[in-house]
């Protein structure tokens, strides 16, 4: 009645190496959050194996996970949907550390 | 019985990667986040197959109900058509599959094993009249939320691409 946890392990870690790999590659934000989720469920399916050491914890870790996911994912298309708001774009090369190309552009244009 | 459990995780596990495989090479994002809500629903049926009832409630309800729901009406609403390729090259999947070899030779390893709950408490689970509306008042949330998407997005689109 025992599966060998090498199993859940593999398939989680192919998971999040296929997560990391699309999110390397994407060329929007709406992929790079895609990416960002399937990497989350690479984390939900490795959290399996320790429900059998125990339960109570890793149902914890479960909650805390989930919850913290989604709030990280709503923040996340937030934040998307107000960059799309100023540039007009979600595109990966739009984003600029601290936004000085949009300083720039809007201290440009007045 | 072993043999059962261990079939079901590995087609759930090879479905699920193959999904995985297709947000990758898609190049259409809304068609991305679906096999998005494919790939975590399988993993919500795998916390099912190990008898994980309430991780595979809170997966489902929480994660593919409400977070991967609004992905894929963002997906639908920023759809996009092409894939060029980001900064890195093809050949960082050669280090990936070594951390994915050393993963699993790692596990084998240490001998680690997982005990799946007993077909028997499975179906009396599904027995019980309560978990069964509650499974069926989850099914009906999903279709719901499903059916509304679909409507939304022919409203927003006029057509079905």
């Amino acid at each position: 009645m025992e599966i060998n946890a090498a199993m859940v392990y593999g398939f989680a870690s192919i998971l999040l190496m296929i997560g990391y790999y699309s999110a390397l590659r994407a060329n929007d934000l709406i992929r790079v959050l895609i990416s960002l989720e399937l990497m989350f469920n690479a984390i939900f399916l490795a959290l399996i194996p320790l429900f059998a050491v125990n339960s109570i914890v890793a149902f914890g870790i479960l909650i805390v996970t989930i919850l913290t996911s989604s709030t990280e994912f709503m923040t996340l298309i937030t934040a998307i949907m107000a960059l799309d708001r100023v540039r007009k774009s979600v595109r990966v090369e739009e984003i600029k550390a601290g936004g000085e190309a949009y300083v720039e552009a809007k201290s440009g244009s007045t | 019985m072993v043999g059962t459990y261990l079939g079901a995780l590995i087609a759930l596990g090879v479905v699920a990667v193959l999904s995985a495989i297709g947000i990758t090479i898609t190049r259409d994002n809304l068609y991305a986040a679906i096999y998005l809500a494919i790939t975590t629903g399988l993993v919500g049926a795998i916390y099912g197959l190990f008898g994980i009832t309430y991780g595979f409630i809170l997966i489902y309800l929480v994660f593919v109900g409400a977070t991967i729901t609004i992905t894929i009406v963002l997906a639908a609403t920023y759809r996009r058509v092409e894939f060029r390729g980001g900064g890195v090259g093809k050949s960082w999947v050669i280090p990936m599959l070594l951390f994915v070899i050393a993963i699993i030779v790692a596990s084998v390893w240490t001998n680690y094993s997982v005990t799946p709950v007993s077909g028997q408490s499975l179906v009396g689970f599904l027995s019980s009249p309560n978990d069964l509306l509650l499974v069926v008042l989850l099914s009906a949330l999903l279709m719901t939320i499903m059916i509304g998407l679909i409507m939304y997005y022919l409203e927003v689109g006029g057509r079905w691409r």
